[in-house]
């Protein structure tokens, strides 16, 4: 089914609750979820245009499954739910573009930001502002993600071609930084079935795959795309199964070990 | 900015309740742990700064934000920067309680103020701010500098400031001063050069010029003629090498014309076998017109055979001073063949700049060749019967011939440049659709899921710690095969389409059954009430702590491999039956199947393990 928008779609992110709802980051700034259970004339069902800027990224809250933030680059991160027509909560302590916003797998009130202004800061939504905040670069950091199994481990992905992978109990020190990308890394995923395995895309055109628990962490490096590699993200129900994006206008989606274009 | 704001106060509103900032946190902790008494684990959340304020970052930071060029710059980058020197929030708040808003007084506090709290501070600031204050009544902007200093407590800034101000004042005299006395000389002096020269012509002619003049003179005209001469060289050399050109290019055509003339013949022929003589002659028309063209500014050639010849086919060439194009209006596709085939060897020749050319029978074309100021030539054709030939016409052009035939499909945008510029403009470039793409139904309600939403894999392991614990101890295979027989499923792993695929959840379930043993302080988040509490199969679990599970998923690699000759077919059917299987699934879990998926598969061999990692990739 196509869904047509006006704009530039940032980012999607499925609901966790619904088999067929899916949520859309539009480059206008507005979040529109769509259902695609339902007939498109009725699709987008909502549009919360609450943004001043470009959402950079939406994320589900995998834990509460009702919920979801959307982090833009208006410096502002959104709590939204999809039964509300306003947002619940605004986060705005960051000084630039939020790029990023991930929730905690393991607890559904703390998610983690990463922003333009070389910070990641993680958030409760309990609390009015952010708890901890990482200066984990000296760049940009566009992309952050928590290991799956360790909830306390959160990896940040900046432009200084880096992934830093911390330990939130210990902050001031990353576990590992992961070099090897030729540009800027534009996200990082956590692997849903190894907890120390991260997937990465860059503007090097290449999709990394990294194990820090290992000596010399890149397992894996796909140069499949002609063009920005732009997403990337693992699947959760099969283990190994890789799919990217990038400026190419392909999806590629492949098992690790394989090449990604083979048919 | 205003929330910015807002955000430090909350926080220190907290502040003066609990004098130490380390308790706040405990407080807060307090006040989950009784909200959520399954939300924590013994130690309060780890995802909170529990460090101890550092007084020396506190202390740079208070430095730093007296800086005065930093009380310059808008609250929210003070508090990005030291944010991104790793100082946490309560630190940030503390220095920035510290230091007080701007005063409008200096401060020359010596270095006391630093070994002061922070109450002591200000009023320390306040008191040397006064004396200082008379040292320096005269000079106004230095005064004004130093007013936005505020809480200096350093001995040499004040030095410095000072001597910025001595330096300001001494420029500012001087200035006045160059002012005052400088320019009356300069003038005085300006004026006498200029009545010196009104006496020049006059004594020249009458008397002897002196030496130096006349050189002078000497030699601005031995430079001119040098420039003239240079120029006239340089003319020359251009006209040569455009001759040159010229000569060359003619060549080119006279030798094409040749051999066009022998195909035109033919192609004649075919049309009308008499017209032969006729063609031939206005050919030959060209070729001397061709031979005098051996300057841009007049070559024109017009050629219309037309001799009875119902496709009035019509050639013109003209170039007319600096816009220079020439346009080819074709009627005829032999004569398209013609003039394609001219223009791409003759005049593109000269550029070197090819087009192709998307052939059109019996559908007028314009192709227009035009030919810059630089002589250079280049040919660009817009056809728009079939809405896609479409070249970057270049901008220096003078002309720009419509199309004569304009498609139905929407016209491509000229180039990138040309449709920013329209977006610029407001308009909307031809080739993007207007979407709505707003909601129809503000208010629609969402879609009954289908599919009951399923754990994650890192979160099943930690549901089933939590909600089967009792259940743990239980180690049953007879459930699962009750599982296995209840959906039908066998126990093959290869053929069958999803029961491998669902077997091989059941072994990762009790790998992580294993594996929660093992792990301390992992919280569980779905003892909620959510409704998920679906301790159904699962996909796949997190990374598996049981080393030979772990080595046998190492060994994946040449075991992948071995399995690839599995077909689409079979990767088809597995996808659609996994739904079905998943919604059995979860019935059957959900009566009662838990604690049998809960106990030992751990049994499960490591070909399960390792067939599992084979299949994975075929799906």
């Amino acid at each position: 089914m196509k869904l047509a928008v006006t704009l530039l779609l940032k980012d999607v992110s499925w609901s966790e609750s619904h088999d067929s709802l899916l949520i859309a980051a539009v480059a206008d700034g507005s979040i529109k979820p769509y259902d695609l259970a339902l007939p498109i004339t009725s699709n987008p069902i909502r549009s919360l245009h609450e943004h001043a800027r470009e959402i950079h990224s939406v994320d589900y809250n995998t834990v509460r499954k009702d919920s979801f933030l959307s982090s833009s680059w208006d410096d502002t991160i959104k709590l939204c739910t999809i039964d509300r027509p306003t947002s619940v909560r605004t986060f705005k302590e960051h000084a630039y573009c939020v790029y990023s916003a991930a929730w905690n797998p393991q607890h559904g009130d703390v998610f983690a930001s990463a922003s333009g202004d070389c910070t990641a800061r993680i958030w409760d939504v309990r609390e009015p502002g952010s708890t901890m905040i990482l200066p984990a670069h000296e760049f940009e950091i566009l992309s952050c993600d928590w290991n799956k199994s360790d909830d306390c481990i959160i990896a940040t992905a900046s432009v200084d071609k880096s992934i830093k992978v911390w330990d939130v109990r210990n902050f001031r020190v990353p576990i590992a930084v992961l070099n090897g990308h030729g540009y800027a890394v534009r996200k990082v995923k956590f692997s849903p079935h190894r907890g120390s395995v991260i997937a990465s895309c860059s503007y090097d055109m290449t999709v990394c795959l990294w194990d820090y628990m290992v000596e010399d962490s890149l397992i894996g490096r796909y140069d499949h795309h002609m063009e920005f590699a732009i997403g990337v993200d693992m699947s959760v129900l099969v283990e190994g199964l890789l799919a990217s994006t990038g400026w190419d206008e392909l999806v590629y989606v492949w098992q690790h070990g394989t090449d990604p274009r083979a048919p | 900015m205003a929330t910015e704001s807002s955000v430090p106060p909350n926080p220190t509103d907290q502040k003066p309740q609990n004098p130490a900032s380390e308790v706040v946190q405990p407080t807060l902790e307090n006040q989950q742990d009784m909200a959520e008494a399954s939300k924590e684990s013994s130690p309060p959340s780890v995802f909170v700064n529990s460090e101890p304020m550092r007084e020396d970052q506190v202390q740079n930071a208070v430095k730093f934000l007296s800086h005065p060029r930093v009380r310059g710059s808008p609250v929210i980058y003070r508090r990005s920067f030291l944010e991104r020197k790793g100082l946490t929030k309560e630190e940030i708040d503390e220095a920035f309680r510290r230091v007080p808003d701007p005063t409008p007084t200096i401060s020359n506090a010596p270095t006391t103020v630093t070994n002061q709290d922070s109450h002591a501070k200000s009023s320390a600031n306040i008191n040397p701010q006064a004396p200082s204050q008379s040292l320096q009544p005269a000079v106004v902007t230095p005064a004004g500098v130093i007013s936005k200093v505020g809480t200096f407590s350093r001995f040499h800034w004040s030095h410095a400031l000072l001597a910025v101000g001595v330096l300001a004042a001494s420029g500012a005299g001087t200035a006045v001063l160059f002012k005052k006395t400088i320019i009356p000389t300069l003038k005085s002096w300006i004026r006498k050069v200029v009545m010196e020269e009104e006496e020049d012509p006059v004594a020249k002619s009458n008397s002897k010029p002196s030496l130096t003049e006349e050189a002078a003179a000497a030699a601005k005209a031995a430079a001119a003629a040098a420039a003239e001469v240079a120029q006239a060289s340089q003319e020359m050399l251009v006209s040569k090498t455009e001759e040159n050109r010229y000569f060359k290019e003619l060549m080119d055509l006279l030798g094409v014309q040749v051999r066009e003339m022998k195909s035109m013949s033919k192609a004649i022929q075919k049309l009308e076998g008499r017209r032969e003589a006729i063609v031939d002659y206005t050919l030959e028309n060209l070729f001397p017109l061709l031979l005098s063209a051996k300057c841009t500014l007049s070559l024109y050639i017009s050629f219309l055979p037309t001799v009875d010849n119902p496709e009035r086919t019509e050639v013109q060439f003209f170039s007319i001073g600096s816009c220079k194009s020439i346009i080819v209006e074709v009627v005829t596709p032999e004569w398209v063949d013609y003039f394609e085939h001219l223009t791409e060897r003759n005049i593109v020749g000269l550029k070197g700049s090819a087009t192709t050319f998307s052939r059109q029978s019996n559908t007028p074309r314009r192709i227009s060749i035009a030919e810059q100021d630089d002589h250079r030539v280049s040919v660009s054709r817009q056809s728009y019967a079939n809405g896609n030939a479409d070249f970057d016409l270049r901008s220096g052009r003078s002309s720009s011939p419509p199309a004569t035939v304009e498609s139905s499909v929407a016209p491509h945008p000229k180039s990138y440049a040309e449709s920013v510029a329209m977006v610029q403009r407001g308009e909307r470039p031809p080739n993007i659709r207007k979407i709505n793409d707003l909601p129809s139904n503000p208010n629609q309600p969402v879609s009954i899921p289908h599919i009951t939403p399923r754990p994650q894999p890192w979160e099943f392991g930690l549901a089933q710690n939590t909600s089967n614990h009792v259940l743990h101890s239980q180690e049953s295979s007879d459930g699962l095969d009750s599982i296995f027989q209840d959906n039908g499923l066998g126990n093959q792993l290869n053929g069958d389409s999803s029961v491998p695929w669902w077997q091989r959840k059941n072994v990762r379930i009790t790998e992580i059954e294993s594996e929660d043993e093992h792990k301390t302080g992992s919280s569980s988040v779905l003892t909620n009430g959510r409704p998920v509490q679906r301790s159904w199969v699962p996909p796949q679990p997190p990374p598996v702590v049981m080393p030979e599970a772990a080595a046998a998923i190492r060994q994946p690699k040449k075991s992948l491999i071995q399995k690839e000759e599995l077909t689409d077919d079979q990767l088809l059917a597995r996808s659609s039956d996994i739904t079905d299987e998943l919604q059995r699934i979860t019935k059957i879990s959900e009566s009662g199947g838990v604690e049998e998926t809960n106990g030992g598969i751990s049994e499960l061999n490591r070909n399960e393990i390792q067939n599992e990692d084979n299949s994975y990739i075929e799906t």
